[in-house]
């Protein structure tokens, strides 16, 4: 059966059958999570600061490395980017086409005291200053392009479909790698790496990178900057799967993939109160330890319903 | 030249392309100011009452050395 863009991730059961790595982590942390998020689409009514930053500092990395990789000049591609990053973060009114009208809007005011405007571009800039001389390269396809920007949409078993989205293919020291782009506020250590190991995100990367370009990945490499009050700093890690690892968190991700299919079939998602307290209290927390009989009104009244999360719609 | 912060609190679609190498030159620059020393990387605390009013009371101030 073709996969088709935008199209429903769910089966007519209700049960999930495309998957990328944001709704597996779902899955994985908390079936009720899961269920808020991705069945219902319960989302906090102001997005995210580190998602905004995070997902156009990524971008303009990614469009910069595709425009050199496909001839145009280094500074040219670093002002363009510089420019997307700064139209990104204005918020204009839009048109009834929803094209943003010039001479409208205002600069974005983010909620965090790092992630904002000013530190978002710097960031841009000052990483193309960092790997000016980058012995990383873009692997160039056999067809001739570049491999970046690939949203990929991958048949596995049971009907089940993995998705998601490649920054870049490169290689590196006469290996491959597929590159990730990551941002903080905390100092970059050995220990913010470790912390990709095990990682279902990376690992669906590797997985997907092997498939897709049918080439030894032999991981991810991730390039983390650190974003503070007067500097950004880098540090690049490395996170190596082998192919024992890939084929147990396979079968570990469809075990997952499998509870939360009959999750959906039963209507019954159960909290992981184990991992309500993980990287700073899970956004529902304070939903969960109500009732559930007066849960939906603490939703309602902390959350707006949006749209649900769709593995199948391409960035 | 306009500096930084009025490019930045400028409509972006009406940006030029010297507006932008601009931006970025300065970016440029503030690296450099940096990894020389010259630019502290400050403070994520928030000031309290005391700084503050001695914040304010330097900036009233008009002299040179």
């Amino acid at each position: 059966m073709p996969i088709i863009e935008g199209a429903s991730p769910f089966n007519e059961d209700g049960s999930q059958f495309a998957w990328d790595s944001t709704s597996l982590k779902l899955a994985e942390t908390c079936l009720y999570k899961y269920y808020l998020k991705m069945h219902v689409g319960w989302q906090p009514e102001r997005k995210s600061a580190h998602l905004i930053f995070g997902g156009i500092y990524a971008k303009a990395l990614e469009d910069y490395h595709k425009a050199v990789a496909e001839g145009i000049d280094r500074e040219q591609a670093i002002r363009d980017v510089v420019h997307m990053a700064l139209c990104d973060t204005w918020d204009y009114e839009l048109d009834e086409e929803g094209e943003p009208i010039p001479g409208t809007g205002a600069p974005w005011q983010s909620d965090h005291h790092l992630k904002t405007r000013g530190n978002l571009v710097r960031s841009i800039v000052w990483y193309f200053e960092q790997f000016r001389d980058d012995p990383c390269t873009t692997v160039i396809l056999s067809s001739g392009k570049p491999a970046v920007e690939h949203s990929f949409k991958l048949p596995v078993d049971n009907g089940i479909v993995f998705s998601g989205h490649l920054d870049r293919l490169c290689e590196y020291s006469h290996s491959l790698y597929v590159q990730d782009q990551k941002s903080t506020g905390t100092t970059i250590s050995g220990r913010f790496f470790d912390g990709f190991s095990p990682d279902t995100q990376m690992s669906m990367y590797t997985f997907a990178g092997k498939a897709i370009f049918n080439l030894p990945v032999k991981g991810v490499m991730i390039d983390a900057v650190q974003v503070a009050v007067g500097f950004s700093r880098y540090e690049r890690g490395f996170t190596f799967r082998s192919e024992d690892q890939l084929e147990e968190w396979y079968e570990g991700a469809m075990n997952t993939i499998e509870r939360a299919q009959k999750a959906a079939r039963e209507q019954y998602f159960p909290m992981n109160p184990s991992s309500c307290g993980n990287f700073g209290g899970c956004e529902f927390r304070n939903i969960c330890s109500r009732s559930p009989s007066v849960r939906k009104q603490f939703l309602i009244g902390d959350f707006v319903l949006g749209p649900i999360w769709n593995p199948l719609k391409s960035r | 030249m306009a500096d930084v912060a009025e490019l930045f609190a400028r409509d972006p679609l009406s940006l030029t392309e010297e507006d932008l190498t601009h931006i970025v030159e300065e970016m440029r620059k503030s690296r450099h100011a940096f990894n020389l020393g010259n630019v502290k990387a400050g403070s994520t605390k928030p000031k309290t009452e005391k700084q503050k009013a001695l914040a304010s009371l330097a900036t009233g101030l008009d002299f040179s050395l």
